[in-house]
């Protein structure tokens, strides 16, 4: 599967291993080791989702995570986390993430995470283009 | 007990708490880099099935990524057991140095989450107090948490200590103002400490008595 991917997490350890294993699986994976990294990259490139750690540096997953929705509204993020609870869950949910998983994760259910992710994205873009369309023609007055 | 005693036991708790969840964060990052080399050597293994070959040299260094993540997680390990077992440890003569050395590594994630480095100068020789041995590490930690926030652009604090002829002084540099918080302010009165600042060195002093087996 071809996915354009955004890797963030400060272990640079943990961010070299997973994107090598991402990319044997057919995934384009850039990575970034800071949240303000990662928003430079995301505002340059689209991406179809960005795997973001929870607690980083200087700006954490969620702080990150208003910044990147702010931005790119159609954005698919998936953030990880060392302890995953209900009270975070909601506050990602509420924050706009796709989904939310507990670190060591399965690379197997965050490849079908991913998936979904992609899939989520295009049906957003094609909605924005539906949406940009209409507004041409309704100002044209066709 | 009384609502003060309640207030520093509060305070110890909250100390061992949030000591306990930083563990348990850096714990799961070193478990989550040996899961994906794991993983790794799955695919690698999956891929020889199917006549890839494979490279004795990757091999190699995931093996070494392995042992790395293991021996940082052994380390983690060691130092929480000390902190846990600090916290059932009797009034003794504690070694100022070595519980400074731990305190210091144990707030080495906090330290890491504010993008503040964290240094310890560890005495030439021993300095030792009388004290319950948590009650150090809870004020050490206490100060370090509310210095990390207050860290200015050096972004750096660090860590010494001093003997006094009537006790010891734990030095914190480079700072220009005394800890405000309420329950650091509470367990230094409670361990019959004091705090001073040195505006020409730019240090926080705690200034601990040598005998603390009363409180």
């Amino acid at each position: 599967m071809t996915g354009k991917i955004l890797l963030v997490d400060d272990e640079t350890d943990f961010l070299s291993i997973m994107s090598e294993r991402m990319q044997t699986r057919g995934m384009d994976v850039s990575t970034a080791a800071s949240a303000k990294e990662a928003i430079q990259m995301a505002g340059a490139e689209s991406f179809d989702a960005i795997i973001l750690d929870l607690q980083m540096p200087e700006m954490d997953g969620l702080e990150a995570l208003r910044v990147l929705k702010a931005q790119k509204p159609e954005l698919q993020v998936i953030l990880l986390t060392g302890h995953a609870t209900i009270e975070k869950g909601v506050e990602a949910m509420k924050l706009g993430a796709m989904d939310l998983m507990e670190k060591p994760a399965d690379l197997r259910i965050l490849a079908e995470k991913i998936k979904k992710a992609q899939a989520k994205k295009m049906i957003l873009v094609e909605k924005q283009a539906e949406e940009k369309i209409k507004h041409i023609i309704g100002g044209k007055g066709w | 007990m009384s609502a003060y005693q309640e207030s520093i036991g509060d305070c110890g708790l909250h100390c061992f708490g949030s000591i306990s969840a930083s563990i348990s964060h850096e714990l799961k990052n070193a478990l989550a880099i040996i899961n994906e080399n794991a993983g790794l050597l799955e695919d690698l293994s999956l891929m020889a099935e199917k006549g890839r070959p494979l490279d004795p040299v990757r091999l190699k260094s995931l093996a070494a990524n392995i042992a790395k993540q293991i021996q940082r997680a052994d380390g983690i390990i060691r130092n929480m057991n000390r902190f846990a077992h600090s916290a059932d440890e009797p009034v003794n003569c504690i070694d100022l140095g070595e519980t400074l050395a731990l305190t210091v590594a144990l707030s080495s994630r906090l330290a890491a989450m504010k993008s503040v480095t964290l240094n310890f100068i560890p005495p030439s020789q021993p300095v030792c107090v009388t004290t319950r041995l948590f009650y150090i590490e809870n004020i050490v930690w206490l100060c370090l948490k509310e210095l990390f926030e207050r860290a200015g652009a050096e972004k750096e604090i660090t860590l010494a200590l001093r003997p006094q002829p009537e006790g010891a002084a734990v030095i914190f540099s480079p700072v220009d103002a005394p800890v405000t918080d309420a329950s650091t302010i509470k367990l230094l009165d409670y361990l019959k400490a004091a705090q001073s600042t040195d505006s020409k060195h730019r240090e926080l002093i705690i200034t601990l008595p040598a005998d603390m087996a009363a409180c």
